[in-house]
């Protein structure tokens, strides 16, 4: 099997979920501190 | 470990790029920002403060929202619209989003195609539009949150010229919103049509945002492969 048929490994998927989070919780954080700033 | 870097190393290169700039602007940020509150007489403020405050939290917020818009667009308008000689292109005659046969869906899937290609409903629909529905989420919260974040740092300088603040609909019909969102939205959209428009004239040998050095101006990189 030569290296670009051989399957992702678990390191990728990793890799894709650690950027989501990073994003995701970016966004949380971008979102929501603002807001509680905004109502104190 | 050694082939996990070098099968990732183009995202690794980027996500620890995105780090450590981010990580630059919180210092510069949280430097600039005591600057200015030293010359208007007021304390200094602690490092965490800075990171967590609306006025750090705006500017890292609309530069994502434009980032994010960027790609959106692109992804949704490569779909549709053709430039003839780039390699951010599709050929010309293949506008739209192909045939079953093309995208390698249902019937056509192979034995490794991701599983939500094969099953048919509501998941190869989702599956098959999964990048451009993430990216215009992250667009569309990371405008969110520049406008909430926007919202209490402009009424923090109106506080503290004893002006009322504004409503968050308010702030965004302001000229301070809308100033900030065009001044990133129009450099993304000249960069973008600069690759667009410069890959078809100009080559970088050995990248793949480039056609091969020899290939004719006219050729895209699907049509000289």
């Amino acid at each position: 099997m030569s290296d670009d048929e051989s399957a992702p490994g678990t390191g990728m998927r990793a890799m894709f979920w650690m950027l989501m989070t990073i994003i995701g919780g970016g966004l949380l954080v971008m979102i929501v501190l603002p807001l509680l700033e905004r109502s104190s | 470990m050694k082939q996990f870097i070098r099968d990732n190393s183009l995202s690794l290169f980027f996500v620890v790029l995105f780090l450590l700039a981010l990580v630059g602007q919180s210092v510069a940020g949280y430097l600039d920002n005591n600057e200015e509150l030293v010359l208007h007489g007021q304390s200094e403020i602690g490092f965490g403060d800075f990171v967590t405050s609306s006025a750090f939290l705006v500017d890292v917020a609309e530069n994502w929202q434009s980032e994010f818009l960027q790609f959106s667009l692109f992804i949704l308008a490569t779909v549709w619209l053709i430039q003839r000689g780039s390699p951010e292109s599709k050929k010309p005659g293949h506008e739209g989003p192909g045939s079953d046969e093309d995208q390698l869906v249902g019937e056509h899937a192979r034995e490794d195609s991701p599983r939500w290609a094969r099953v048919g409903g509501w998941r190869r629909q989702l599956f098959s539009n999964s990048l451009l529905i993430v990216m215009s989420a992250i667009f569309l919260l990371s405008w969110f949150a520049q406008s909430v974040a926007g919202t209490v740092v402009a009424n923090e300088e109106l506080a503290e010229h004893g002006s009322p603040p504004l409503s968050w609909l308010e702030y965004v019909a302001s000229a301070e919103f809308w100033n900030r969102t065009l001044q990133n939205w129009q450099s993304e959209f000249l960069a973008v049509a600069a690759m667009v428009l410069f890959s078809i004239y100009l080559r970088q040998r050995g990248s793949s945002e480039s056609k091969p050095v020899g290939a004719a101006h006219h050729v895209s990189s699907v049509e000289s492969e």
